[in-house]
């Protein structure tokens, strides 16, 4: 019997289970402490007293810290793991279908069809609501775009797909400085420019209502096929001669990872880096294998937002935008991770 | 059960015809060598056969069944490959990659549980490298990834097997191995279509080859017909000697020089 190499698995397997319980448990943690500390800071134990409260159907004690829980704070934490979460997980999946682990979310043209369809908001001065619902529309389209191209040119390869991203940003970023070139500097400009950098400062519960049923069945559907993933990282080829319709599985999982960034960017504008490193950091925890890499990815960036998201809010008297604080953390970071990785043999 | 190749043809473009016309049959059972010199498309003729390239003319059928007409999970329980070349983008361990093997048996959403990884694990054992199980299959070299991906394919189960040079980054004592190994899955009932640039594999396999040339031609027997010394200096224009040993008890292959 090899005893070394079962006992090898079978630490893989308690590494991956203690690392899940410590995310979730940190989670739970920093949520509170995000709940707590802002414009008014209250006492954790109160907090948690007061949510209880007001699940049971309690009158709460103190009326004020009630509402600015349920109707500010808890949202935004909400929104904050959503939006972390979702864009770790597509990050995953999209370095998992094109086999590169450098790729990230906006591959394919998510977020700048998302900005064409905010800035155009802007400039036909139209509420938040329609701004969402266009962002998140044109996100879509300029992934629609991307994956038709290759079957335009009848060359179904994932570098035709990548490429085919390359054109359809490259497009919408045009569209986008056109709009942006046309817009009211005051008022139009700034606004595009400040959702382009990120920020929660807006969002409330009917956001988060509205954009969690898209973003979590999508993120049950990636999790599920976490193993046939595996088998698609192979490469097109060996996936094809295990018997797996490629085109198929992969159609529904880039489906799936652009409907979960759309809906998330769309309340929350572009936020960089989170798709990228995230993946990066939890393949260096539990490895590859996405049955465990998917999980983590989205609970290590569900609290990264958090963190993210609370400092932003409370570093300064305004919100900083999050793309600054993402790229002034994610991007040293990241060179972080690439030392490790290359110490770890891993690139 | 047989895997007919029925009037293949493959042309990359309409002026560059790989081979126009090629029909041979693999029984189930026995195993069957491609042999050629280099470019004359023995990879291409596999990639036909298993379908990831489309033949520009004739059929691939197991038992009057055309694989065209099956789904990619039929396929694959019908027909396993063994490429030559395994990139690895990321670092499974070696038992998580040979259990992929399992996929085509399984639902889209399923997960392996305990029967596949056993079924992983005794095709390792199979194999003799069950120390690998759990090292990165992106940091063993190039001869253990061939070995783990004959694994892999034991654990796919498919009636027919096809190995592109299973042996090209083997050493010496795995070579034969795997020929043996070759042998044993005839005996159990397999169908092997096999590459290879070494004709003495060719008559250690004592089965049938597909002698094919650049442009086409082809020829089809046993063994022992086929592979001989004039054939050999036809496919490869050097002089060899086929000379019977007394030690092995079979006619070996003697590579005699470049000749004139």
């Amino acid at each position: 019997m090899h005893t070394a190499q079962l006992e090898g698995i079978a630490k893989r397997k308690k590494r991956y289970r203690t690392v899940f319980i410590v995310l979730c448990v940190l989670l739970c943690v920093f949520a509170l402490v995000a709940l707590s500390i802002g414009h008014y800071s209250y006492d954790p134990r109160d907090v948690i007293r007061s949510i209880t409260e007001t699940i049971s159907g309690k009158t709460p004690t103190d009326p004020a810290m009630d509402m600015v829980l349920f109707n500010i704070r808890i949202p935004r934490v909400l929104a904050a793991v959503l939006v972390g979460a979702a864009l770790s997980l597509s990050g995953a999946v999209y370095q998992g279908v094109f086999k590169n682990p450098l790729v990230s979310p906006d591959l394919l043209g998510v977020s700048s069809g998302a900005c064409v369809g905010a800035a155009a908001a802007v400039l036909l001065g139209l509420g938040m609501v329609q701004q969402q619902m266009l962002a998140f529309v044109f996100g879509l389209i300029a992934v629609t775009i991307s994956v038709t191209i290759p079957k335009l040119i009848r060359n179904n390869t994932n570098l035709m797909l990548v490429l085919a991203g390359i054109i359809t940003s490259g497009f919408m970023s045009s569209v986008l400085g056109i709009m942006k070139f046309v817009a009211d500097e005051e008022t139009e400009l700034s606004a595009i420019v400040f959702w382009q950098m990120g920020s929660l400062t807006t969002v409330d519960g009917i956001d988060v209502v509205a954009v969690s049923p898209i973003a979590i069945t999508c993120a049950i559907v990636l999790l599920a096929l976490s193993w046939r993933l595996n088998i698609l990282s192979f490469g097109e080829v060996e996936a094809k001669t295990l018997g797996m319709n490629v085109k198929l599985v992969r159609g529904v999982v880039i489906m799936c990872a652009s409907c979960l960034t759309a809906s998330t960017v769309c309340i929350s504008g572009t936020v960089g880096w989170v798709g990228l490193v995230i993946p990066h950091l939890s393949r260096l925890l539990v490895g590859s294998d996405h049955r465990r890499q998917l999980p983590v990815s989205l609970l290590l960036g569900g609290t990264f937002m958090l963190v993210i998201d609370t400092l932003s809010r409370t570093l300064t008297t305004s919100d900083i935008p999050l793309s600054i604080l993402t790229g002034l953390i994610g991007a040293p970071f990241y060179a972080w991770l690439l030392y490790r990785q290359r110490a770890a043999n891993l690139l | 059960m047989s895997l007919v190749i029925d009037h293949l043809g493959f042309s990359y473009a309409p002026s560059a015809q790989i081979f126009t016309d090629i029909s041979f049959e693999v029984e189930a059972g026995s195993v069957v060598c491609l042999l050629g010199p280099n470019g004359c498309g023995k990879t291409t003729l596999l990639n036909c056969v298993i379908g990831l390239h489309k033949a520009t003319s004739g059929s691939v059928s197991v038992d009057g069944e055309s694989i065209e007409q099956l789904a990619g999970a039929q396929v694959a329980q019908l027909l396993g490959y063994v490429p030559q070349e395994i990139t690895a983008a990321f670092d499974y361990t070696v038992l998580d990659y040979v259990v992929t093997g399992c996929a085509p048996h399984m639902k889209w959403f399923k997960r392996p549980g305990e029967a596949e990884y056993a079924r992983a694990w005794e095709s390792l054992e199979r194999m003799g490298i069950e120390r690998l199980a759990d090292q990165s299959y992106a940091r063993i070299s190039g001869g253990e990834r061939q070995q783990v991906s004959i694994a892999r394919v034991l654990t796919q189960k498919p009636a027919f097997i096809l190995l592109d040079e299973p042996t090209s980054h083997l050493d010496f004592g795995n070579q034969i191995r795997v020929l043996d190994l070759v042998k044993d899955l005839a005996r159990e009932g397999f169908g092997l279509l096999m590459t290879t640039h070494n004709p003495d594999h060719v008559l250690m396999l004592d089965g049938k080859v597909v002698a094919m040339q650049r442009g086409g031609d082809y020829r089809f027997g046993n063994a022992r017909d086929i592979v001989t010394a004039e054939t050999l200096h036809e496919l490869y224009g050097i002089e060899i000697a086929i000379e019977h040993s007394g030690a092995a008890k079979r006619d070996v292959c003697i590579a005699v020089g470049v000749g004139e």
